[in-house]
């Protein structure tokens, strides 16, 4: 969630371009941030960012 | 405190009798040799394609002298945000394609205005209607028809601002509340439309009469978008009959007057109808807003998160200010800490939006301020108990972004306090709400991507003591001119009526970019005082030989008398000083010079007024409508140069920000204005305006001249949200959209008893 | 279209012009008459900042056929002062600071002195009724609405200077 805060807090090309090469679209969790109450736009990126963690290997 | 000769004191505008004998002549009232008559033609589509414009019916008609489309520009792209050049996108008379209702495509020169009227329906343009979006939230989404070819889901521009840990913050926070509000937009309804007198001779050089605020940037622009050297461009405008933000960006009047004039070397007038000052000049930004505020019980506030989708209309104009600034003033006048902003413009087609008195702020104080007094009501905290607990303070420094020297709120919170326990119980149906703002006094950065300093002035002094001042600053009734000249007089120690005021000509006076963001009292007087301050050291050298203290710097000019300071009737007269000093300088009047750009001021601006507005309103039950009948508005502005001048700007506001916040709105249908006419757009007349009251909070700003401020816009701030506050004291409901109509009223108060019943 | 004779009197100088019928009184005061103390903000008759005297009445010169004032006696703000001698209007106008851009002003100023001559000692409810068909975008009205009550007061009597 926190990652997700982030990611929204910074909003540049780059964030912008990963989020939307997942699948989702980072203008429209945005609108759904602004738009509706309660935390939904965050929470699905936050989502998508826990399912996205678990494919990372980190180097031991 | 202090007392001054000049400053503070009620002194007649240096205009006044030019203005009260019918004597000063505004463009409206140029005519030139030869002149000649034009009309523009507009787009009646809010998005389509030029296939193809036909003249030649038009150029034959007996009369008309020239005709001109996109074809006979250079195709330039301007724009008043230089710096960035894909903010350029407006080529103001169309080419390939139109992007609003009223968009200019077409512009005929004839013998009268009747000719020029008839010439304009004999153009044929063949259009190809594209689908059009409105508003921005729609605009926004995949699929949307392309304004720009380069802006991909219609975003013009984004900005953000974040100090602080928000989400931390959300997380320690007793009480948070989300709000979703709506900001209208709103015309400047100037009194004296846009219009231009264009001439352009076979010299090669460009004069242009126009109604402006910044005879510097129309010249620039003219320059640029003609392809022409800036100094062979000259602008004038002496008076403006009234300007308020919709003035200081090139305008379809300014260019096709010119380029018109260009194609017969005759002189070319354009003054546009009140309809097309309605439909086709720009506008105060409509803001879609959220708001989120996370505080403590006890009332601290902890966190804000705010997130606007501006409706940018067809070209971005002055509009990327005014979405950073609403994001900025979202926070003011407290002292959050931890904030976060984004914000986004987006094109729609329709009229751009720009500037308007406030820029941004009246929008963002009216959420703010309406949403504390939500809070207020919530956890059981009174108001102004609720503001005096969270508000900045001399000293305070807005994380990264401002910091600010005199801060007067926590007087101005007194003072209304005060002016509200003294109503007393009020009569049914009425209601008190506040607001609190804070404003800058004139920007900071250099977006327009000037090499001049942003303000200048040179003084010269003639034998008989007059004083010339050349300043560039603009007078559009704001009361520049005579706050100059005060500002002059006190420095140099003379009066007013010994100043010789020089503005609104490009080709006798110094840079000064203007009279918006409320930067003239600030800097153009900073670079008087600088001037008059040479003027008065070059004088006091030769005072010095005749009067013989000890070091310069113990004598003083006041009311025409060079005196020493500790000993005040030992002196000499400042007539007389001049003349010495003429004959000492080879026979040379005295020249001074000063100039004014702020270096390491933070991010925004300089210094910071800021305020307190109480609007007492009666709510008719029955039918929703809103009186008026009390505003009492407690300010800070530093040092008041001007007083009179001071309470015309306060009333002033107070009627065009009541007018935002209940009277006036510019409603579309598919992106055509529906009420583009002075009866069906609602203004505040003599019977809608309340009693106002005035406390002048008086500080020392170290950065304006004598301690000054700024005053005129930032009290357009409160009103709207102070009103919002009132009809929700008054009736229980608070009505996030602007303007308030009686509509919204009785609907709420419907939805509201509908509760109860349950 | 056939030109027409007017005959009229303006600030006490009479006129004899030849213009077209359809001619708005406003555009021969400003035009023909170089008199551009009046102005025009709109079309559509609803802002009155062309208010002039017409026989002693207050009208909206830019709905009025020029015509129409065929031997009558106009008064425009030009007529006001009196060879440099401001009228008590206007020196309250200047002391009040009640203008600002000043693009409204001529039409205050003879809307205030039409009030005045029928009222002579108005209320502040009459003064803004009186006025109430001038628009402002400047001023907020009340320094307006001050400077007439002055008057209407007595603090600037003719022969003060």
């Amino acid at each position: 969630m926190d990652l997700a805060r982030h990611i929204f807090g910074t909003g540049d090309q780059a964030h912008k371009d990963w989020v939307n090469s997942k699948g989702l679209n980072f203008i429209e969790l945005l609108l759904i941030q602004t738009m509706e109450p309660g935390n939904k736009g965050y929470q699905t990126l936050a989502d998508l960012l826990e399912k996205e963690a678990e494919k990372v290997d980190f180097p031991e | 405190m202090k007392k001054y000769n000049v400053i503070n004191t009620p002194v007649h505008n240096i205009d006044g009798i030019a203005k009260v004998t019918g004597r000063a002549r505004y463009t409206f009232d140029i005519s030139l040799p030869h002149m000649l008559h034009g009309k523009i033609l507009r787009s009646p589509y809010a998005h389509a394609k030029i296939l193809n414009i036909s003249v030649i019916k038009a150029e034959s008609l007996p009369g008309v002298k020239a005709v001109v489309t996109g074809q006979d520009t250079l195709g330039i792209k301007q724009g008043i945000w230089r710096r960035y050049k894909e903010l350029c996108d407006e080529e103001i008379l169309a080419r390939d394609k139109v992007r609003y209702i009223g968009e200019p495509v077409a512009a005929v020169a004839a013998i009268d205005e009747d000719k020029a009227e008839e010439a304009l329906d004999l153009i044929e343009v063949e259009y190809e209607p594209l689908p059009a979006v409105f508003e921005q939230l729609e605009a926004i989404k995949e699929g949307a028809p392309l304004i720009h070819e380069h802006a991909e889901r219609n975003i013009n521009v984004t900005r953000h601002i974040e100090w602080g840990d928000v989400d931390e913050a959300f997380r320690a926070a007793d009480y948070i509340r989300e709000d979703w509000f709506r900001c209208s937009s709103q015309a400047h309804v100037c009194m004296e439309t846009h219009c231009a007198v264009a001439s352009y001779t076979p010299e090669g050089k460009l004069t242009v009469y126009t109604s402006t605020q910044s005879h510097y940037y129309i010249q620039v622009l003219l320059a640029w978008i003609l392809g022409m050297r800036e100094n062979d461009v000259r602008v004038i405008s002496r008076y403006t009959g009234g300007g308020f933000g919709s003035k200081f960006e090139l305008d379809s009047a300014q260019f096709c007057s010119s380029l018109l004039s260009m194609k017969v070397c005759k002189p070319v007038k354009i003054v546009l109808s009140r309809e097309e000052e309605f439909m086709a000049t720009k506008r105060r930004t409509p803001m879609f807003y959220y708001l989120r505020s996370g505080v403590k019980k006890d009332g601290s506030f902890l966190a804000k998160e705010a997130r606007v989708f501006t409706e940018g209309g067809a070209y971005t104009a002055m509009g990327a200010t005014a979405l950073y600034l609403t994001g900025f003033f979202q926070a003011f006048p407290y002292v959050w800490p931890s904030y976060r902003y984004d914000g986004y413009r987006v094109y729609t087609n329709t009229a751009p939006t720009s500037a308007m008195r406030g820029f941004g702020a009246p929008q963002a104080i009216f959420c703010a301020e309406t949403q504390i007094d939500l809070i207020a009501d919530e956890l059981g905290i009174d108001p102004i108990e609720l503001r005096r607990k969270n508000v900045m303070y001399p000293g305070y420094e807005v994380p990264g972004q401002a910091y600010i020297q005199s801060c007067g709120i926590n007087q101005c919170l007194d003072k209304v306090e005060e002016w509200i326990k003294s109503r007393g119980e009020l009569p049914p149906n009425r209601g008190i709400g506040i607001a609190a703002y804070g404003f800058m006094s004139g920007g900071i950065f250099n977006w327009f991507d000037t090499p001049y300093a942003f303000s200048s002035a040179v003084i010269q002094i003639n034998i008989d003591g007059k004083v010339d001042l050349y300043v560039g600053s603009q007078d559009m009734g704001q009361g520049s001119n005579t706050t100059m000249a005060m500002i002059c007089a006190e420095e140099l120690g003379v009066r007013v009526e010994d100043i010789r005021l020089h503005m609104g000509d490009t080709e006798n006076c110094p840079v000064d970019l203007g009279a918006w963001g409320s930067r003239e009292t600030l800097m153009q007087g900073n670079a008087v005082k600088m001037a008059a301050s040479d003027a008065k050291r070059q004088l006091l050298e030769f005072a010095a030989a005749k009067l013989s203290p000890n070091i310069v710097y113990d004598m003083d000019i006041k009311d025409r008398w060079i005196h020493l300071i500790a000993r005040p009737e030992r002196g000499i007269s400042y007539f007389d000083i001049v003349k010495e000093a003429i004959r000492g300088k080879d026979g040379q009047p005295i020249i001074a010079r000063g100039h004014y750009t702020p270096h390491r001021k933070g991010m925004i601006s300089p210094a910071y007024s800021f305020g307190v507005q109480a609007v007492e309103a009666e709510v008719d039950p029955d039918t929703g409508k809103i009186s008026l009948k009390n505003c009492v508005t407690a300010h800070d502005c530093g040092q008041v140069i001007n007083p009179i001048g001071v309470k015309g700007q306060l009333e002033g506001a107070i009627a065009m920000a009541a007018g935002y916040g209940f009277t006036e709105d510019l409603p579309m249908d598919e992106g055509k204005i529906l009420n583009p006419n002075l009866v069906d757009y609602k203004i505040l007349r003599t019977t809608e305006m309340p009693e106002t009251n005035v406390f002048e909070v008086e500080t020392y700003e170290p950065e304006g001249p004598f301690g000054a401020k700024e005053a005129g816009e930032g009290l357009t701030n409160p009103t709207a949200g102070a009103l919002g506050n009132a009809v929700y004291h008054a009736t229980g409901v608070s009505i996030k959209g602007l303007p308030i109509t009686p509509e919204k009223v009785l609907a709420a108060l419907k939805e509201k008893n509908k509760k109860k019943k349950k | 279209m056939e030109k027409k004779l007017l005959r009229i009197t303006v600030n006490n100088e009479y006129h004899e012009l030849y213009i077209k019928p359809k001619k708005l009184l406003v555009e021969v005061l400003r035009d023909e008459l170089g008199l551009t103390g009046t102005k025009r903000g709109c079309n559509t008759g609803a802002c009155h900042a062309c208010t002039v005297l017409l026989n002693g009445e207050s009208v909206k010169s830019c709905s009025v056929l020029a015509m129409q004032a065929d031997g009558a006696q106009v008064s425009t703000v030009e007529g006001l002062q009196d060879k440099g001698k401001l009228s008590p209007l206007q020196r309250s106008f200047l002391d009040h600071g009640a203008y600002q851009c000043g693009f409204c002003t001529s039409g205050m100023l003879m809307s205030a002195t039409a009030l005045l001559n029928k009222n002579p000692d108005p209320t502040k409810e009459d003064i803004k009724e009186g006025i109430h068909g001038n628009l402002c975008r400047c001023t907020g009205y009340n320094s307006i609405i001050r400077a007439i009550k002055a008057v209407a007061e007595g603090k600037y009597k003719e022969d003060d200077r």
